[in-house]
C-alpha cells in the first residue's frame, strides 16, 4: 500500500517544476521514518497535499485549470439537446476544433517563444481572446442550433462541401488569430508592450465602431429626429476612417516610439516589425471584437430587454417580431464571415506598407535625417537611444508624416 | 506597542526548532513530531524559509544501509538572525498580553517557540546546555 502511494506520490511530483520536485522527493523519502501505518499514510496525504498546494501557485497550472473547466463547460453547451443532423455535426466539428486549437497552440508558441510577457496588458490579451473565442463558439451553437438546418440538410445525405468548405476556412483563420496573440504576447516575441497597447487600442475603437453599426444599428440613427436628412451616415464613416486610417496611425506611432539600442538597420528593421504588428493587431482585435459581440448580441436578443431596446429603441416588439427580426439579422452572418477573414489582412496590408515606407523613406532622406539621427547603415550605434524611449528628434517625425502621407495614398 | 512578527505562528514553530539545535541537521518528520505540524503543512514553510535563504537544505551524503537517503534542514545564518529577531517579537506579544486572551491555537503552536528560547540564547550565547 505505502509503496504504490509512494509511486503514486512520484508520479504527482512530476507535476511540480524541477526546483520544488525535490522537496516533495523529501516528504516521500522521509515517509519510511514514519513508525505507525495510519500516522504514514496522513504523513503522505500530506505531500499530495503539498503538491497539490504548490500547482496551485504556479499561475500556468490555475490558467490550465480555468482553460479545462471552460472547455468543459462549453462541450456541455454544444452537447445539449437531441442530436439532429448537419447542425450538430457542425457544432460538434467547432468545439472539438477550437479547444484542440486553444489547448495546443499554447505549448507549439511556449516551445518556440517561451511563456507569456511579463506584462499585464500581454496577459489580459490573451485572457480576453481565449474568453473572446469559448464565447463565440457557445454564440455560434446556438445560431446554428436555431437555423433549422436538419430540415435542408438530411442526416442521410452526405455533408455538402459547399458548407463545410466555410467552416473549416473559419477554424483556419480562429487558429491563426490565436496564433498571432499568443506570438505577439510572448515573453520572446520582439512586439513591445507599447506596440501591443496602441494596436489593441486602435482595435477596440474599430470593433466597438463596427458593432455600434452592425448588429446594433446604430447607423440607422442618420435617419432619427436629431440627424434627419444627413447624406452620409457619420458612424460608417467613421467605421472607414478607423478600419483604413486606424493602422495606418497605430503602425505610425508603434513604429515612432520604438527605439532599441543597435545598429542602424537593426533599429529600422524593429520599427518596420513594429509597424506590421500594430497594423496587423488594429484590424485583427477590431474583427474578434465586432465578430463576437455580434453572434452573441444575437443570440441574446430574445432573451434580453436590454439590448432589445438598444437594437430597437422606442420599439414595442412582439416576440414573433423579434424572432423575424433576429433570423433576418442572422442573415448577416455572411458579413461577419467576410470581416474576419478580410480585417486581418487589411491591417497587415496597411501596416507592412506603412512600416515599409515611412522608415525606409525615414532612412532615405539622408545621413542626420533618419530615423534614429545620423551616421551610416551598417553596424553604427544608433545615437538617440537614451533611456527615454518615447522622445525622437522633431526632423524625424517629420520624414515619418511624409512616410505615413505616402503609404496612405498608397 | 510591540512589533507584530512577519512570520505565521506556525513558521515561528518551525523557526524555533530549528534554532533550538542551530549547527545541527534537522529532518522533516522529527521536525514535525516536535512542532505538531502536519506534512503538508511543515513543507510548505520549509520551502517558503529556504527561498528565502533562511534554511539550508541538503540530501544526506552517506545514509545507513538499507534506509533511502533524508533531505535535512538548518538555518542560515541569515535565517539564524531572522528566527532570534522573530522569536524575541513573539516574546514580546506573548509578554504584552494576557494569556487568557490569546487564542488557543497559536497559544498551542508559540508553546515550542517559547521552549526554544532557552536553548537559542545558549546557542547564540556559546553557553553549554
Amino acid at each position: 500500500m505505502t509503496r504504490i502511494s509512494r509511486a503514486a506520490g512520484s508520479l504527482a511530483a512530476r507535476l511540480l517544476p524541477v526546483e520544488l520536485r525535490v522537496w516533495a522527493e523529501a516528504l516521500w523519502a522521509e515517509a519510511a521514518q514514519v513508525p505507525s501505518a495510519s500516522e504514514r499514510a496522513g504523513w503522505l496525504a500530506g505531500g499530495l497535499w503539498l503538491i497539490a498546494r504548490e500547482c496551485l501557485m504556479i499561475r500556468r497550472v490555475r490558467v490550465s485549470i480555468l482553460f479545462v473547466v471552460a472547455a468543459v463547460l462549453l462541450a456541455r453547451t454544444a452537447w445539449a439537446g437531441e442530436p439532429t443532423g448537419f447542425d450538430t455535426g457542425v457544432v460538434w466539428g467547432l468545439v472539438v476544433t477550437t479547444v484542440a486549437v486553444l489547448a495546443l497552440l499554447p505549448r507549439v508558441v511556449r516551445n518556440r517563444l517561451g511563456p507569456v510577457a511579463d506584462s499585464p496588458l500581454a496577459r489580459v490579451l490573451r485572457f480576453a481572446t481565449y474568453a473572446a473565442i469559448l464565447g463565440l463558439i457557445v454564440a455560434l451553437a446556438g445560431v446554428l442550433r436555431s437555423s433549422h438546418m436538419p430540415s435542408r440538410v438530411r442526416p442521410e445525405n452526405p455533408l455538402p462541401i459547399a458548407l463545410l468548405l466555410p467552416w473549416s476556412v473559419f477554424l483556419l483563420l480562429l487558429a491563426g488569430y490565436v496564433a498571432v496573440i499568443l506570438i505577439v504576447t510572448a515573453q520572446r516575441s520582439s512586439i513591445t508592450a507599447r506596440t501591443l497597447a496602441i494596436g489593441t487600442g486602435a482595435g477596440i475603437s474599430l470593433g466597438l465602431v463596427m458593432y455600434a453599426i452592425m448588429p446594433l444599428g446604430m447607423n440607422q440613427y442618420a435617419t432619427a429626429p436629431w440627424l434627419r436628412g444627413t447624406a452620409i451616415d457619420p458612424v460608417v464613416v467613421l467605421a472607414w476612417i478607423l478600419l483604413l486610417g486606424g493602422p495606418v496611425a497605430a503602425a505610425v506611432l508603434a513604429g515612432m516610439r520604438h527605439a532599441p539600442a543597435g545598429g542602424r538597420l537593426r533599429l529600422v528593421d524593429a520599427r518596420i516589425r513594429q509597424s506590421i504588428a500594430a497594423g496587423l493587431l488594429s484590424t485583427l482585435v477590431g474583427s474578434l471584437i465586432v465578430c463576437v459581440l455580434g453572434p452573441v448580441t444575437l443570440v441574446l436578443l430574445p432573451r434580453a430587454g436590454l439590448l432589445v431596446h438598444l437594437v430597437y429603441p422606442g420599439r414595442q416588439l412582439t416576440a414573433a417580431t423579434l424572432a423575424n427580426n433576429v433570423a433576418v439579422l442572422a442573415q448577416g452572418a455572411v458579413g461577419y464571415f467576410l470581416i474576419w477573414l478580410v480585417f486581418p489582412l487589411i491591417g497587415l496590408v496597411l501596416g507592412a506598407n506603412t512600416g515599409l515606407v515611412a522608415w525606409h523613406r525615414g532612412r532615405a532622406i539622408g545621413p542626420g535625417n533618419g530615423p534614429g539621427g545620423g551616421g551610416a547603415d551598417d553596424g553604427d550605434p544608433a545615437p538617440v537611444p537614451s533611456g527615454d524611449l518615447g522622445r525622437e528628434p522633431a526632423d524625424e517625425e517629420t520624414s515619418v508624416a511624409v512616410g505615413a502621407f505616402v503609404a496612405m495614398r498608397g | 506597542m510591540a512589533p507584530r512578527s512577519r512570520f505565521s505562528a506556525q513558521t515561528l514553530a518551525v523557526l524555533a526548532a530549528l534554532a533550538g539545535e542551530p549547527s545541527r541537521w534537522h529532518h522533516g518528520y522529527a521536525l514535525a513530531k516536535r512542532t505538531k505540524l502536519k506534512s503538508g503543512t511543515l513543507y510548505p514553510i520549509l520551502i517558503r524559509l529556504a527561498e528565502r535563504g533562511l534554511v539550508e537544505a541538503c540530501w544526506e551524503t552517506e545514509p545507513p544501509p538499507g534506509r533511502p537517503r533524508r533531505h535535512q534542514y538548518r538555518l542560515s545564518t541569515d535565517g539564524l538572525a531572522a528566527a532570534t529577531a522573530a522569536l524575541a517579537a513573539a516574546d514580546a506579544v506573548a509578554g504584552t498580553r494576557p494569556a487568557a486572551d490569546e487564542p488557543d491555537r497559536r497559544r498551542r503552536a508559540l508553546r515550542p517557540v517559547t521552549e526554544s528560547r532557552v536553548r537559542l540564547a545558549r546557542a547564540t550565547s556559546g553557553t553549554p546546555a
